[in-house]
Formats: structure tokens, sequence, C-alpha cells
């Protein structure tokens, strides 16, 4: 590029955020041709999650024993990706159980998620046509805003409840540990998901299965069926594809002494 | 081979319990080695002009932040004796209370003998909501965000905070709180300032991908023992070099309850092969 | 009647998201010094937001609190000691100030004490779950435990001060293959999030659509 252009270009976007701005184009780009795709028609399988296939097996046996499911969607609000993934994946569950006789209980920190939560229980009931049995306040529990207060909060719940199937879908830190190890005294079967790494090892030694990082944004595009978010997913791929040779293209770039990938990323 | 039954949970803690007690009651003085990365935030900090200024803040729970209390209380120590200039700004309410606890227990202002006077060497400013946007605010201008400290003192009447208008003046970040991530990405990843954290051991292998991209400009500490380690290069003894007793119990008991779980499954399996057979 | 309210919940919320991303997003990119007060003016809404959400939470606990007291649900009198404490506490840390020794003590002395057992327990949690986890059944848990084991033992003070060597291999450990993995866990987990976002401006993210009756 001749240094008017790169004046030019310095001009319009802000110094050293190129590169992040031409690959968030890129990433809408992908994922919104995957999304055309799919509605011409093509399908796109995803590899069979061990964890959503759990689901339906934990609401199965929730139904068996005769006793509710407890969701938790994380000590974020609704703000967070991993909370909204969540809540996807609690719609899921919440109706999956619903159909059946089941009843979901959902524990949360966050107000705003307590009225989203809210908002979809009413939601699920009116789905499958029982709406008089939603009652306000009776399945979301708020215990307090404090990550502990909460973790608390919700082993009590799990102490009193004896829930069979305990999911846990969304932002956790090491308050995870509380409500499944107290979950696993009561001889629930856990499933777990959450894309941070510092509550994923301790969610590791209490769940039965895992959603790890983003496979609860995978989770919440394909639990629902819905072919057109599932497409999504494939863009998400073509992204890491690209991503990938970037980054092998770099190192062997930056083993020949070149720093030009370096350069172009720090644009 | 006889019947190791599983062990109850209970019994485990009620080890733990005991293991966690004999250091509390009679110190082992365990030894601990010295980590490279704690020895370059000490010189880093020793190599800092005098009067400048080193801003304490980010947002985080206090209870987790006990953990990051060893190595900030002792560097706050020495902050005060090279004559360095300290502003909090606190990103979650319990943060605000954390960062005088810090202060308090490091004994610096002159109400306990050290040398720092309020208003002058350090100033507390108040719990800022916003998160990341109280952040951006702060760094691009110090008065546009905060206009009051903690005792309601309007800042221009402080004479550090004349000093002190954007990050331009800051030296040194230091996080010693979870929210560390975002102390990075705006402040040295946009800022160029140095940052320090006095990282909490579970938040350590989280961190440690920022401490890689930004080689120079992000250190931190791992729990605890770095909290000792610190202490040691300060020369106080304190809440770091009483853990590590606790962190050397417990780190062998927990490979010998996994063995001994393994060794109880193995067990169990082949009693449940003899009794298939049978 | 209720179809339009419905429309217009679902449309509005994502049109309301449309405009702030935008506005968030070109005065993060762009040199654009119209959309970078937009962007401050954002910072500055959700800066209000931030603090009247704390205010949303004490409503919240009120509202539920006093329900159930009303109702004597079982656990009132708990809830009606949480609602005392907060009633007396609002008003001691206006009159004293928040920042004096006073409220320093009594806040340290009670609510970070629980905190900190609360916290404490974990470790004990966590002992109790790593014996029943850690079982060797494959090549897979094989690995998984050895290397767990590993990394506790490797950062046992009592190892690394004799055998310096195996406090640079935890850290090897910890910079290097955990790094990776952690690497990889972020971006993916930001690009996930970026295409969450995107189903959600496309109107595909069910979760999201509930919440608005969709």
């Amino acid at each position: 590029m001749t240094s008017i252009e790169l004046t030019v270009v310095e001009q319009i976007i802000r110094a050293g955020r190129t590169f992040q701005l031409t690959f968030m184009v890129i990433m809408g780009i992908l994922a919104f041709l995957a999304y055309r795709l799919a509605k011409r028609g093509r399908e796109w399988k995803i590899k069979p999650l061990e964890a959503i296939e759990m689901l339906t097996e934990g609401v199965g046996r929730a139904a068996e024993m005769g006793r509710p499911i407890l969701y938790l969607p994380g000590i974020s609000g609704l703000s967070s990706a991993q909370t909204m993934a969540g809540l996807t994946v609690f719609g899921e569950v919440c109706q999956k159980a619903a159909e059946i006789g089941v009843t979901t209980h959902l524990v949360t920190s966050g107000t705003d998620v307590v009225a989203a939560c809210e908002a979809i229980v009413r939601q699920v009931y009116t789905t499958i046509g029982k709406p008089e049995l939603y009652q306000p306040g009776k399945y979301v529990k708020w215990y307090g805003a404090d990550q502990f207060v909460y973790a608390i909060g919700a082993a009590g719940h799990i102490l009193l409840d004896k829930p069979a199937f305990v999911v846990q879908c969304g932002y956790f830190l090491s308050d995870v540990i509380v409500a499944g190890e107290t979950a696993s005294r009561v001889g629930a079967m856990q499933v777990g998901g959450t894309a941070d790494q510092s509550g994923l090892p301790l969610m590791g030694i209490c769940c039965d299965s895992l959603l790890i990082g983003e496979e609860i944004y995978a989770a919440s595009a394909s639990i629902t069926g819905d072919k057109l978010a599932t497409a999504t997913l494939a863009g998400e791929d073509w992204v890491k594809a690209i991503l990938l040779l970037l980054m092998i293209v770099g190192v062997l770039a930056w083993a020949a002494g070149s720093k030009d990938i370096w350069s172009l990323m720090g644009m | 081979m006889a019947k190791i039954p599983e062990l109850k949970s209970q019994y485990i803690w009620l080890v733990a319990l005991i293991l966690f007690l004999i250091p509390a009651v009679n110190p082992l003085g365990a030894p601990f080695a010295m980590s490279d990365v704690t020895v370059k935030i000490y010189d880093l900090m020793q190599s800092l002009p005098e009067k400048s200024i080193v801003v304490m803040g980010g947002a985080s729970v206090f209870a987790f932040d006990i953990e990051s209390s060893p190595g900030m209380i002792a560097c706050l120590k020495q902050m005060a004796a090279r004559h360095l200039r300290l502003v909090t700004f606190p990103l979650g309410t319990e943060a605000a209370q954390y960062h005088k606890f810090c202060i308090d227990a490091a004994r610096v202002d002159q109400k306990y003998g050290g040398p720092w006077k309020y208003g002058v060497d350090y100033v507390l400013l108040p719990y800022t909501p916003g998160g990341s946007a109280a952040l951006i605010s702060f760094l691009k201008s110090v008065e546009a965000t905060v206009t009051l400290d903690i005792n309601g003192v309007p800042i221009n009447q402080l004479p550090l905070m004349r000093d002190f208008h954007s990050y331009k003046d800051i030296a040194v970040w230091m996080c010693p709180h979870w929210g560390f991530i975002d102390i990075i990405r705006y402040a040295t990843g946009e800022c160029g300032v140095i940052s320090v954290s006095f990282a909490q051991s579970a938040a350590y292998a989280t961190f440690s991908p920022y401490m890689m991209a930004y080689p120079g400009k992000v250190y931190m500490t791992n729990g605890y023992v770095g909290g000792a380690q610190y202490e040691r290069l300060v020369g106080i003894k304190g809440l770091g070099h009483k853990v590590v007793d606790s962190y050397s119990l417990i780190s062998v008991l927990i490979p010998a309850l996994i063995i001994l779980g393994n060794i109880t499954m193995i067990v169990r399996m082949k009693e449940e092969e003899v009794e298939a057979k049978e | 009647m209720s179809a339009t309210v419905t429309y217009i919940r679902t449309y509005l919320a994502q049109a309301v998201i449309i405009v702030g991303c935008l506005a968030m997003l070109i005065g993060y990119f762009l040199v654009s010094p119209e959309a970078g007060r937009v962007a401050d003016e954002l910072n500055i809404w959700n800066m209000n937001v931030g603090t009247f959400t704390l205010f949303v939470g004490i409503i919240t606990i009120f509202m539920r609190y006093g329900r159930s007291i009303i109702n004597r649900d079982p656990n009132w009198l708990f809830h009606l000691y949480c609602l005392v404490v907060i009633a007396l506490w609002v008003p001691f840390g206006t009159l004293t100030g928040v920042y004096s020794d006073l409220y320093q003590t009594l806040y340290l002395n009670t609510k970070i004490t629980l905190h900190i057992t609360i916290i404490g327990e974990m470790i004990f949690f966590c002992v109790s779950a790593m014996y029943r986890t850690f079982r060797i059944k494959s090549f897979r848990t094989f690995v998984l435990a050895f290397l767990a084991a590993l990394m506790i033992v490797f950062n046992a003070p009592w190892l690394t001060t004799p055998f310096p060597q195996v406090g640079d291999a935890a850290y090897w450990l910890l910079n290097n293959p955990q790094m990776a993995a952690a690497r990889a866990m972020v971006i993916c987990g930001g690009i996930g999030g970026i295409i969450l976002g995107i189903r959600i401006l496309l109107g595909l993210e069910k979760g999201a659509l509930r919440i608005t009756g969709g």
C-alpha cells in the first residue's frame, strides 16, 4: 500500500484495529452466508454432543424418580453471552420437562435473569397448553446477588428439594463446586457447561457430562433443532478454519524470520 | 483381599480440617522457592522514580481477594518506603473496602507510624459503577469520572490528584482482583500502562495467556505462595508465610486421596469379577 | 392487540440492540467524533443503568421476602431476619460512612467472615470431589488423573524448594500445554459469543425470543 492509502485508512479506522474490524466483518459475512444457505435448503449436521443427549436422559430420570429438575444459569446477568446461551438451553429443558409433568426450578443471582426466566417459564406453560400451572415465584428462585450467596442458596435448595437432575449452564466461577458437590451428595445426575476456564475444571470434577467452552453456544443453537440456528455454527467453523490457517502461516512465517503476519494482525 | 469401603465425604473433610489446623497451632515454617516473575515485580517497583503514581483498582470479591492481600500488603509497604504515591479506583462495591483494608493492614498511614499522608501520598476514591465503561472513562479523564474521594472531599483539593489526570500519569496499575483481564484489556492493551496482579492461584491459569501476550507489560504472582515470596523480598512475615504450611500438607493429602480412591476402585472391580464368576 | 404488542416488543428489542451495537462498534473501530460522542453517551447510560441495578436487587428482595413473610412460607423467619438486618444496616452505613473504621470493622467481622467461610469450605468440597472423580478407568482418565496429581504436587512448596526443576516443570505445563488449551477456549468462546450475538440479531436465538414473547 502506498503511504497515501495508509493515511486514508488511518483516517477512517482507528490505529491498531483494522485487522479486528476486517475479521469481525468477515465473521459476520460467513455467519450470514451460512444462514442464507440453510434457508435455501442446505443442511449441516453437527457432531452429537453427549451432554445434550444427557439432557433428555436427565429429564427422563427426573420423571421416573418423581423428583424435580434444578437449573442453574450461572452468576452473570443477561449481558453475558453465556447466560443467554444458558437461557436457551433452560427453555428447552423446561419445555421437555413440563410436557411430561416434571417441574423445573431455577436459581439465579441476577435480578434481570429472574425476570427473563419468569417470562421463559410462563411462555413454556402457555406453549404446552397449561398456563394455569404457572405461578410467579414458584419456579424461579433468587437468594441474593452475591456469587456465593447464590451458591449457598442453590446448595440449600438442592438439599431441601433433592432434585434428580441438575443442569449448570452459563457463566460460573469457583462457586460451581458448592452446588455441584451438594448435588452429588443427593445423588443427582449433573450436566454442566461453561466457557470460563476457571470454573470448568471444578465443573468437570462434579458433573457427569460437560459442555466445554463454545459447546454451550453450539448447544443453544442445536438443542432447539432449528436448522437456521445450526447453520450459524457452520459459519463459526469457517471462521475457526481461517484462524487456524492464519496461525499456521504465522508460526511458519515467524520461524522463517518474517513479522508480516504479526504486523498484519497488529494493524 | 479385604473390602475397602468408600470413604464418606465427611471423613475426608475431617482429615483436611486436621491438616489445616496443625500449622495453625504449630507453624511448620515450610520452605518455598522464589519465582523469577515475583522478583521482576519487586525490581519494577524498586525502579520507579519517587512520587510515581500507582493505581490500585479493579472489581472482584473481597473474600477472594484475601489471597492477594499478602502480596498487596507487602507491596504497599515497599511503595511507602520508596515514596511512591497511590490512588485507589474500585470498580466493585467490595473493592473499596478491600483497598482500605490493605492500606490499614500495611500500616503505611501516619496514624500507624507510617510515612504516608492522606491526600498527599495516597487517595481513596469511591466505588464507580459501570465496570469497563467506568474504567475507560477513568483512563481517559480522571476528573470527568470521579469528582469526590471517599470522604466527600472534591479531588481537586487533594494535592496528589492535581498531578493525576489520565492514564499518562500512571506508572503501574496494581490489580489484586479477579477483574484483572479488564485492566489488561484497557489499561495495558489500549493505553500501554504496566499492570501487575497478585493473582489468586485459581486465576493464574486464566491470566497467564495475557502475561505471555504482553511481555514486559503484564506481571503476576501466583496465589499465596506468590504473596509469601513478595513478603520475603520486602522482609516481612505475614499471611503468605502462614498459608505456605497448609499448602504443603494439603498438597500431600490430595494425591494420597486420588491414589486411595483408585485402590478402592480396583479392589471393588476385582471383587465384582470374582462374584460374577461365582 | 396482543399480537401487535408482541411484534413491537420483539422487533423493538432487536432494533435497540442493533442501534446500540452499531454505535459501540463504530465508536470503537472508526475514527468518527460523532460516533465517539454517541459511544461515550452510551457508556454514561451504561454507568447509570449499573447504578440503578443496585436498587433493583434491594427492591426484589423486599418484594419476595415480604410476600413470604406475609404468607408465612417455610423459613419465613430467616427472611424476616434478612430484611431487618438490611433495614438496620443501610442507615448505619449512611450515618457512619461506608469507609469509616467502625463500618469497616463491622463489615469485616460479619459479611466478609461469612464469605471467607464459604470460600474456605470449597477446598473441602474440592478434596472430596477429587477423591470421587479421579478414577482411572481408561487412558483418558489416566492422563487426567496423572496431570491433576502432578500439578498439585508440582506446586507443593516442600518439593519445589529442594528440587527447583519441579517448579520449572510446573510452570512449563501451565505456560505451554495449559495455555494453548486456555487460549483455544478463549478464542473459540469469543467467536461463539459473537456468533450468538449474530443469531440474536437475526432473531434465531429462542432463549432471547421467549423473553420478549416471540
